[in-house]
């Protein structure tokens, strides 16, 4: 095993272990929701 | 260099500083001959020997001795001539093998790896980023360094001294280079072709002690070291960089969670928003899970639909919030038809708390190019709405995550894919 692969091996297993954590937080950079400055919104007008 | 010669009978010589005898393989061929015994370089050019320098240093190590024979690439050589050299950062070792009746080769050590040269009569051209030779483009590897000569052992065709200076530039094509000395303006050119150091040790029957070693690998030198000097391991890397994809998409699945999934049909009124249309519930089964929203509109052209989203939570009447949109545009111009847009948008929502929530849309329609605040647009009433199919969907998997660490497995691969691309 080249020194190369094993490099690889760490760079594949840390790439997959961010990819897993930011799955598990439910974390996208793709994600599209609002983000808004003071929290969420509420939206009283729709409870009826 | 290469062509054959008129084989002469070896003589030998005393050394005129040390007295030791030495034997000259290359008899009418040597010019100059470096004292195995005691380092004094000779001129051999003519009957009587002249001592151009004097040296009384202790003998030079080399791998393999000068007179040794070996069989390489199916000719008989006898090593005639070693020379140490070097560079800003690096040190090798050079052999000078001799054949009567083929002539000079070169065999050339660098860290335990080894290359047979042949002196080149063709020469390539090109410039100092490439060189074509005998039909094939050989590419630069590093920048022009110069090489000293230090250790000069045995016999040369050439007047050689300790401290020779000689600039070099190499390229490559695959595992051969093409190696291009200057000193001055002699430009001489060799070919060089990894041999295996094994086949080197059985050929000149080298003691194993004395056998260069390769150096210990460093973390960076697998990726700085050239293309086709380094192991194959471009085979296992994919297999690593798939095998990481598929666990990991595997493992995305098992902990998207529970799937909890609500839809219904809206009608986006044309000209207003219709707000607050109640498209479902939906409960979100771990602390942390992915909502994906997907519209899909029916058979409309030229007409768009906006769509906010509020995903209320009905514990606390938090809201997460998001944007859809469908729409779809076609015509016909000077290029003929044309369509764009898409009658499906996917919304995706992160970091949704766990809780039960109830999707709320807005929605309006819009006619393209006219809207009915300017003017009615051709075909449209008052009464049209666009029916729009909305499904919620929670756990689902965030596919722009797992996409770009497929991306950024492939790129040191396809570094190596492209590097030996370019190189071939």
């Amino acid at each position: 095993m080249t020194a190369r692969l094993v490099l690889y091996t760490i760079f594949a297993a840390l790439l997959a272990g961010l990819t897993l954590l930011s799955s598990f937080y439910a974390w996208s950079p793709y994600s599209d929701e609002d983000h808004h400055p003071h929290g969420a919104v509420y939206v009283r007008p729709m409870h009826k | 260099m290469s062509a054959p010669h008129a084989p002469k009978a070896p003589r030998t010589l005393a050394c005129p500083n040390c007295g030791g005898t030495l034997a000259l393989e290359a008899a009418g061929l040597t010019v100059n001959l470096g004292c195995r015994y005691c380092g004094s370089l000779l001129d051999v050019s003519r009957p009587e020997v002249e001592l151009i320098r004097k040296y009384n240093r202790a003998r030079a190590r080399f791998a393999i001795d000068l007179g040794q024979r070996g069989r390489l690439f199916g000719e008989d050589w006898a090593v005639i001539g070693a020379i140490k050299r070097k560079d800003q950062s690096d040190n090798w070792s050079e052999y000078l093998l001799y054949n009567p009746y083929v002539g000079y080769r070169w065999l050339v050590e660098y860290q335990g790896e080894w290359q047979f040269g042949t002196l080149l009569l063709d020469l390539p051209e090109g410039d100092d980023r490439a060189v074509t030779w005998r039909g094939e483009r050989y590419t630069r590897q590093w920048s022009e360094q110069e090489a000293v000569t230090g250790t000069v052992t045995g016999e040369f065709y050439w007047r050689i001294a300790n401290g020779d200076r000689a600039r070099c530039l190499s390229f490559a094509r695959g595992e051969t280079v093409l190696s291009r000395e200057s000193v001055e303006d002699e430009v001489t050119w060799t070919q060089l072709v990894p041999v295996e150091a094994d086949e080197v040790r059985s050929a000149f029957a080298i003691d194993g002690r004395r056998m260069p070693r390769k150096p210990r690998p460093t973390p960076s030198s697998g990726f700085l070291r050239p293309a086709g000097m380094e192991a194959d391991d471009l085979g296992p890397m994919l297999l690593v960089g798939l095998a990481a994809a598929i666990l990991t998409l595997l493992v995305m699945v098992f902990i998207a969670g529970p799937v909890d999934r609500a839809s219904s049909v809206i009608a986006a009124p044309y000209g207003m928003t219709r707000e607050g249309i109640k498209v479902g519930s939906i409960t979100v089964g771990r602390d942390h899970q992915f909502v994906r929203i997907t519209a899909r509109g029916r058979e409309f052209d030229n007409r768009w639909v906006d769509l906010d989203y509020s995903l209320v939570d009905r514990a606390s009447g938090q809201a997460v919030t998001g944007y859809g949109l469908v729409e779809h545009y076609s015509g016909r111009d000077s290029d003929g038809n044309w369509s764009e847009g898409n009658r499906r948008a996917d919304t995706l929502l992160g970091g949704v708390a766990r809780g039960t929530y109830d999707l709320y849309v807005d929605a309006g329609a819009h006619a393209w190019p006219v809207d009915l605040a300017v003017g009615p647009a051709p075909g449209w009433s008052l009464a049209e709405q666009i029916p729009v199919t909305i499904t919620a969907e929670a756990g689902g998997l965030p596919w722009g995550n797992w996409i770009t660490l497929l991306i950024f497995l492939f790129i040191p691969p396809g570094i190596i894919v492209w590097h030996r691309f370019r190189n071939s």
